[in-house]
């Protein structure tokens, strides 16, 4: 499963430690009574919930599978679980692709490539919301960026519309989320022994042979969990989406609107349930499909 | 015959750091060539410029005739054994072997049967479908080994292919290599810190200091006579006597240091009469005396301070001066005792005189080492 | 000697390859650079700009009026407060809660731990916004909505798998022979705490408290269906400035929300390894 997959890779292994202590287990048990009990209480018991009001009539009482049935049975609403999945893959891909040569370049601790790791983690330690205000200023109609477009292109037809686009929702979710996929990679590229790929170059591969070959695929486990994350995160967006995402209306911010604009618990519900079911298959999904990556195509 | 390997006053320079200062070298087709240096001295530089991992800052490569110095690593056509085996870790054995067939598009049947041919000749057949963790560190080498060999490239350079590895695993895995080349008849360049493992596996030694060839020579030479102090000092752990020249003739010049005198080889470069010298003696040249000494042999006086049980064999530890202690093995059939004052005999064929000039410190840093 | 001619020592021609690599190498990073950072110049133009319209590159004029606003008009020493009441609150009850937890799981043998550590780490895993409207209604019945012990206890859910996580990783690398050690020496266990468990397990505290911190100051989707009027955040309060449109306003007290947020960031920078990053930075 995908939260195993997660919890291994960051717990580094299982930290058994054979001690055995006094008390045994009841004491055991006794020391993980407060975590259970609290997760229970507050995650565990507000799904429950959730479930519950999602399979309630709007009059109260039995139970059914109407706004299940409903959100089937829309193209709109798929359209939207489409959208969401598909902001969160493009994301990750675009993320990948950015992370990739980055990496490759602040591996050789090129100068100054402290400010830039430091740069990295920038977007990780400021509220989202921040993050977007200033991207939807500088990709505003009269934004610095399209001020310097429109003197660069002068063919160009008017202002780019971004803000508020799909486009734009990408560019932010990247900005925004990228970062995990970025430290995650580099951490990986650097623990690839550079005689490893010096040996693929003796042996006569040209430097994109040696990068597909050997640098790509030793890179890969740390490529694959840091974009987990990042495909994780974007799937989830709420506040950025909310303020930026204009008639886009990815999965989150569809359930707080039908919820708390609407008062359409029932169908907020709902709606928050497949959520739930759509993250788990995809990470699982995920995992799956990308845990033996590259490997073997060593040509 | 054309030389298959060639560096022509190579230079590279980290900084201020010169690596490699006018390197000169050729290899002959089917030779091995060490080089033989002190850690940080530049070995690993030179292999790197021959493989085209570095760039130098001048001179030339030339590998079978042809100047490589601007051509890209992987069109080079070389095979590199590496001192940390380097093997693809995501790839099993058998595709380890078969990386290079693969980029040089063998198809894959025949991939696979050469790559298990290389194994063979390794030793390691059966092993093809493990992966590199799975493999102890000797065995692991051994798959460096076959990757090498396995597409025939025009030389091999080995960076201290053996010093991962044990001591019996070494002596074990330097036979290999060994035969190998035997059989294969590659030409190959070894980078190693080890002088035994120079001595016995090499058709030419190169010494190296501070990025520059000392001399290069077949292993008896470098160790019967050294052109400097400091082969003399690396090669054979001498034991070693700073002092005046006093003497010097057709044959032999004579150092005196302490009260003692020693006689060594006359060179062509030896010390003049009243010049600062140092001489190295091959222990092997050192006997306890019993009798009188003959004309070739200079007789000194020594007092045993410290002894240490070998197995087969007893070192002693001899001091000659305050400053000055020797080291000396034998044969359990002497035995001396410590604090007995002995008579040594130094044969003048395993004695070498060199002045004590501007390279003074030649011969007093690794001195340490001999005299520890 | 080969038959190629050789001048000795010659200089060696420079390669295209670098010089045009190098070339695109320096580009890439100084687009990346920009990228990353034009948000927060454009954020702090933003907050001092007066007359900044129709294409203009930079504002007619500056201004320090969007602070004034934010600070009087908006209440922003208030809202701050309660930003660190609930992140101080939120760090007490995911370390009370998780640290024993990740004793249990480091040091102790524990059956079913892979099962209990999936579990403890779901609610990383599926966004907040699947069990937000549940917890919202619970809240309302339990009468924990604006208050800055509700709050925090939202916040919880997300700072205490990180918390059982990083502390549980730390307790099992603890050396048994210096623990051991301690109690051959006859400490008790309370000595043995203070002095070798605590030193030991600090790094790992650091990084919970400091993670936690963040977790909950930048905390959104859990605040918002928790907050009332007594415990608007900094972070719910940027969303209704820039949801009222005014995004100077907004811009100044993102400006103030930036100074913990960097600080932080170079007080955290040495912590931040990717097994740490995995924990999550931030909510999802
Ligand atoms: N990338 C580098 N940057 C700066 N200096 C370097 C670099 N690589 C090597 N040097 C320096 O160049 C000199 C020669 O290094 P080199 O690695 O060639 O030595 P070596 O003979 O292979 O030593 P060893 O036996 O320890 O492997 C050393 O002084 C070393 O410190
Ligand atoms: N993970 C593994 N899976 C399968 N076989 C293995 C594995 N690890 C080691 N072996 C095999 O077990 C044998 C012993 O390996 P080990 O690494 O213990 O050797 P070693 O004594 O350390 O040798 P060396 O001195 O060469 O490192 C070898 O034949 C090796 O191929
Ligand atoms: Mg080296
Ligand atoms: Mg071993």
């Amino acid at each position: 499963m995908a939260v195993q997959f997660l919890r291994r890779l960051r717990s580094g292994g299982p930290g058994t430690s054979s001690a055995r202590h006094p008390g045994g287990r009841a004491v055991t048990a006794a020391l993980l009574v407060p975590a259970i009990a609290f997760l229970a209480l507050f995650f565990f018991y507000p799904i429950l919930i959730t479930f519950g009001t999602s399979i309630t009539p709007a009059n109260g009482t039995g139970v059914t599978l109407e706004e299940y049935l409903t959100i089937l049975s829309s193209p709109k609403d798929w359209g939207v679980i489409a959208l969401t999945l598909g902001l969160a893959v493009g994301t990750t891909v675009i993320s990948v692709l950015l992370a990739v040569p980055l990496a490759l370049i602040l591996r050789r601790r090129i100068r100054g490539h402290r400010a830039l790791r430091l740069l990295v983690l920038a977007p990780l330690m400021i509220l989202a919301l921040v993050s977007a205000l200033g991207l939807l200023i500088l990709w505003d109609r009269n934004g610095w960026l399209n001020l310097l477009f429109s003197r660069l292109l002068p063919f160009s037809d008017g202002p780019l519309q971004i803000d508020y686009t799909i486009p734009g929702l990408l560019i932010f979710y990247t900005w925004l989320y990228s970062p995990f996929t970025i430290l995650t990679t580099l951490s990986a590229v650097e623990g690839i022994d550079p005689n490893v790929e010096e040996a693929a170059r003796v042996s006569g591969a040209a430097p994109w042979r040696v990068f597909r070959s050997v640098t790509l695929p030793l890179a890969w486990p740390g490529i694959r969990a840091g974009s987990v994350l990042t495909f994780l995160l974007a799937f989830g967006a709420f506040s950025v989406p909310l303020i930026a995402g204009g008639n886009h209306r990815p999965l989150p911010v569809l359930i707080y609107t039908e919820a708390a604009v609407f008062q359409n618990f029932e169908r907020g519900s709902a709606l928050a349930m497949v959520m739930a079911v759509v993250a788990l298959a995809a990470i699982a999904l995920y995992t799956r499909f990308s845990s033996k990556p590259v490997r073997g195509s060593a040509g | 015959m054309g030389a298959m390997i060639e560096l022509v006053d190579v230079v590279k320079r980290y900084g201020d750091v010169v690596a490699c200062n006018r390197l000169n070298l050729a290899v002959d087709q089917g030779e091995l060539v060490t080089l033989l240096g002190a850690s940080g001295c530049g070995k690993t530089t030179a292999l790197r410029c021959i493989t085209g991992s570095l760039r130098p800052d001048g001179g030339r490569i030339i590998i079978d005739g042809r100047d490589v110095t601007d051509v890209p690593t992987h069109k080079r056509n070389i095979g590199v054994v590496f001192q940390n085996f380097a093997l693809f870790p995501h790839l099993t054995v058998v595709d380890n072997v078969g990386y290079p067939l693969r980029v040089r598009g063998v198809r894959s049947a025949e991939r696979r049967e050469r790559a298990i041919e290389a194994l063979r000749l390794v030793r390691l057949d059966g092993l093809g479908g493990r992966f590199p963790r799975e493999l102890s560190g000797g065995q692991q080498q051994r798959v460096g080994l076959a990757r090498a060999i396995v597409y025939e490239p025009t030389v091999i350079l080995f960076d201290e292919p053996l010093s991962n590895l044990d001591a019996k695993l070494r002596l074990e895995m330097r036979e290999e290599i060994a035969s190998l080349k035997d059989r294969l008849g590659f030409t190959s360049i070894y980078v190693t810190h080890d002088q035994e493992e120079a001595l016995s596996l090499s058709d030419r030694i190169a010494v190296m200091k501070d990025g520059v060839v000392h001399q290069v020579g077949r292993p008896t030479e470098i160790y019967g006579a050294p052109k400097t102090a400091f082969v003399a000092e690396f090669l054979g752990n001498p034991n070693r006597l700073t002092g005046v020249c006093v003497e010097r003739t057709e044959d032999q010049v004579v150092v005196e240091a302490d009260g003692q005198r020693i006689a060594a080889i006359a060179e062509s470069d030896t010390p003049k009469v009243g010049e600062r010298a140092v001489v190295y003696v091959r222990p092997e040249s050192v006997r306890i005396r019993n009798g009188t000494a003959s004309a070739d042999e200079s007789t000194l006086r020594a007092t045993v301070v410290r002894s240490a049980f070998l197995g087969d064999s007893t070192e002693y530890i001899l001091s000659l001066s305050d400053s000055v202690s020797w080291h000396l093995r034998l044969e359990h059939t002497t035995r001396l005792t410590v604090g007995e004052a002995v008579d040594l005999s130094a044969l003048r064929a395993g004695c070498r005189a060199f002045a004590l000039g501007e390279s003074a410190d030649d011969g007093t840093h690794r001195g340490a080492s001999a005299e520890a | 000697m080969t038959a190629v001619a050789v001048a000795a020592g010659a200089r060696i021609r420079p390669r295209v390859g670098p010089g045009l690599s190098r070339l695109i190498t320096y580009t890439f990073l100084l687009a990346f650079v920009l990228y990353v950072l034009s948000p927060f110049l454009a954020i702090l133009v933003t907050s001092i700009a007066q007359d900044w319209f129709g294409g203009r590159i930079l504002p007619g004029s500056l201004t320090l009026r969007w602070f004034d606003w934010a600070f009087n008009v908006t209440n922003l020493p208030g809202v701050m407060a309660n930003s660190f009441i609930i992140a101080g609150l939120t760090i007490a009850i995911s370390l009370v809660i998780g640290i024993p937890t990740a004793w249990a799981l480091g040091r102790r043998h524990v059956r079913a731990r892979n099962v209990l550590m999936t579990l403890i780490l779901l609610p990383k895993t599926v966004p907040p916004i699947t069990f937000a409207l549940g917890l919202s209604r619970e809240f309302y019945s339990f009468d924990l909505v604006d208050t800055h012990l509700g709050v925090a206890l939202a916040h919880t859910t997300l700072a205490l798998p990180f918390v059982v996580l990083i502390m549980s990783a730390t307790f099992a690398g603890l050396d048994e022979r210096v623990l051991e050690a301690g109690r051959v020496c006859g400490g008790n266990w309370f000595r043995n705490l203070v002095h070798l468990v605590l030193p030991m397990a600090m790094p790992g505290l650091m990084a919970s408290v400091l993670f936690t911190f963040v977790t909950s100051f930048n905390e959104f989707t859990l605040t918002l269906v928790t907050y009332g009027p007594d415990t608007l955040t900094l972070t719910v309060q940027t969303y209704l400035a820039i949801g009222d449109g005014f995004l100077e306003v907004a811009s100044a007290i993102s400006v103030v929300l930036l100074v913990p947020s960097v600080i932080l960031l170079l007080l955290i920078q040495r912590q931040i390894r990717p097994e740490n990053i995995l924990g999550g930075v931030k909510g999802l």
